[in-house]
């Protein structure tokens, strides 16, 4: 279990990284490419649940937070139309 | 760059047929280095340097434009309409060629020999301007100049690489965040970063504006 938290942890530093490779080194491909190796982290992430038989949990706090990014996406799309 | 010596070569022609009150001496041996000592002969060769900008503005006929003619021209206004049919931007094409020429009419008037100069001493005057050019650290006119409408393309296509850019990273904290809260903590450090990479947008703008004829 500790291991899974280290895990998220550092899939969350990866979203920072995301952040500074399309905001600061101005990379889209860059930014990408960690939301692809984020994107693996997730999935060996939810193995280690599934492994656990945590699956409900990690669907439950994964389903927030997945809801939390479609808002946030569409904020974005939409913030230069109000 | 023959075609900017063609453009010099028009300029000669042009002021030489508008004021000739002096008349003709004789050539003095050590005029043309005098010249080239002459802060006014760099100012000449900086100037003229800026002539090299003109290509990519030229949009007339290359086959039937009145230099290749050799054909003088009458007057300021006859050359303004040259400039403008044959040119992007014309204003700056002209304002540089006019600030070419009053340098030139003022070397002319300190050195009236400049008038009897022969075509190698022309040569040596051009070829002393490219020279500087080159060293010149101040003047790198191919990476700073900017034609009308490409500071705001420019502005544009920043702008869209921010959103694109903050798209990317939202989907990046709703995917990769555990939680919800860290999902919209991160989705506002996303909204922070595109604030900046808009000022910077911004700020870039008002640079490429100040280089902007």
């Amino acid at each position: 279990m500790e291991s899974i938290k280290k895990l998220e942890y550092f899939s969350l530093f990866l979203a920072l990284g995301i952040i500074a490779a399309g905001s600061f080194l101005k990379s889209i491909p860059t930014a990408l490419l960690f939301l692809s190796f984020g994107l693996l982290v997730q999935g060996y992430i939810f193995y280690l649940y599934k492994k656990n038989n945590l699956v409900q949990e990690y669907l439950k706090k994964k389903a927030g937070a997945v809801i939390g990014g479609l808002l946030l996406i569409a904020f974005f799309l939409l913030k230069d139309g109000i | 760059m023959k075609r900017t010596y063609l453009v010099f070569a028009a300029l000669i022609f042009f002021f030489t047929s508008c004021d000739f009150n002096e008349s003709p001496k004789l050539v003095e041996e050590p005029t043309l280095t005098r010249v080239l000592r002459d802060p006014l002969s760099q100012k000449f060769s900086l100037a003229l340097n800026k002539t090299k900008d003109f290509n990519p503005l030229f949009i007339g006929d290359q086959s039937n434009i009145v230099f290749s003619r050799q054909q003088e021209f009458a007057s300021i206004a006859d050359f303004k309409i040259f400039i403008s049919e044959n040119f992007k931007n014309p204003d700056y094409v002209f304002n540089t060629m006019y600030e070419m020429a009053e340098i030139g009419q003022e070397i002319r008037e300190k050195y009236p020999d400049v008038s009897n100069f022969s075509k190698t001493d022309l040569e040596s005057l051009v070829n002393n301007g490219t020279e500087l050019g080159k060293e010149s650290k101040g003047y790198n006119s191919s990476l700073n100049f900017r034609i009308q409408g490409e500071c705001e393309e420019e502005l544009k296509s920043s702008l869209q690489n921010c959103q694109d850019a903050a798209l990317v990273e939202a989907a990046g904290c709703g995917l990769l965040s555990p939680t919800i809260l860290l999902a919209l903590t991160c989705g506002g450090i996303v909204y922070l970063a595109e604030l900046v990479c808009i000022d910077s947008a911004g700020r870039s703008f008002k640079i490429c504006k100040k280089y902007e004829n």
